[in-house]
């Protein structure tokens, strides 16, 4: 079984005060896609997730982590 | 942002996903009515007819233009709700599994119980059944799989 997924997207948007629907344009996904990674719906795709990093100017690692 | 005003082409693209499975669950509804028509009175399967055939033009004059629409506002060829690797796009694939493994085992039903069931229903109407069971199954799972809490926790509070 795939292990819980946690992310820091939440925190990383409130330091840049962002909302979910201008992060959503600037990496050029849907609001909902942001909204459901966030709340641990939707495990994002390499190419999402590295270009989420890539706008926060942090590694992937910073972003999302495994729980175990 | 309006609905039909998307901001972006990623937001477009979901529209795009959604309005499919609108119009597929539609499209089940109006399919289905080949199925009754079969079993009314003549008066009725007229009534029958004539409503399928105003659902049938209303997919083609209100889907098919929003299609085009939402297509046109996509922006970059890349946002596709069958292509893309966002949220819709994934619950499109996952609908249209759930829809394939049910007309699957359907087809697998019927074919088993044809012997049971020809004489009773015609070869028509269990391709009838079949389309509008897949089709509703896909609209069915596409909302379903959706389907969920969804908000900016910041402009909530904002």
């Amino acid at each position: 079984m795939t292990p819980p997924l946690t992310n820091r997207m939440r925190v990383l948007r409130a330091e840049k005060n962002l909302s979910q629907g201008e992060l959503a344009e600037a990496i050029g996904v849907s609001r909902k896609t942001i909204s459901t990674i966030e709340t641990g719906r939707f495990v994002p795709s390499t190419v999402i997730s590295l270009r989420i990093a890539r706008y926060f100017g942090v590694a992937v690692e910073d972003v999302f982590s495994l729980t175990e | 942002m309006s609905y039909f005003r998307p901001s972006n082409g990623a937001e477009a693209s979901d529209r795009l996903a959604m309005l499919t499975a609108f119009a597929a669950g539609f499209a089940a509804l109006v399919h289905s009515l080949n199925i009754w028509q079969a079993y009314v009175n003549a008066d009725l399967a007229a009534a029958l007819e004539m409503i399928q055939l105003v659902g049938g033009a209303a997919v083609l004059m209100i889907f098919l233009p929003l299609f085009i629409w939402f297509k046109l506002r996509r922006g970059a060829p890349a946002m596709n709700p069958w292509k893309d690797d966002g949220y819709l796009g994934a619950v499109v694939k996952r609908a249209g599994f759930t829809a394939f493994a049910g007309l699957l085992v359907a087809a697998l039903a019927l074919s088993t119980l044809s012997k049971r069931l020809l004489p009773l229903i015609s070869g028509e109407i269990m391709l009838d059944i079949v389309i509008s069971a897949a089709l509703a199954l896909f609209s069915l799972s596409f909302f379903i799989f959706s389907s969920g809490p969804d908000g900016d926790p910041f402009e909530d509070e904002a």
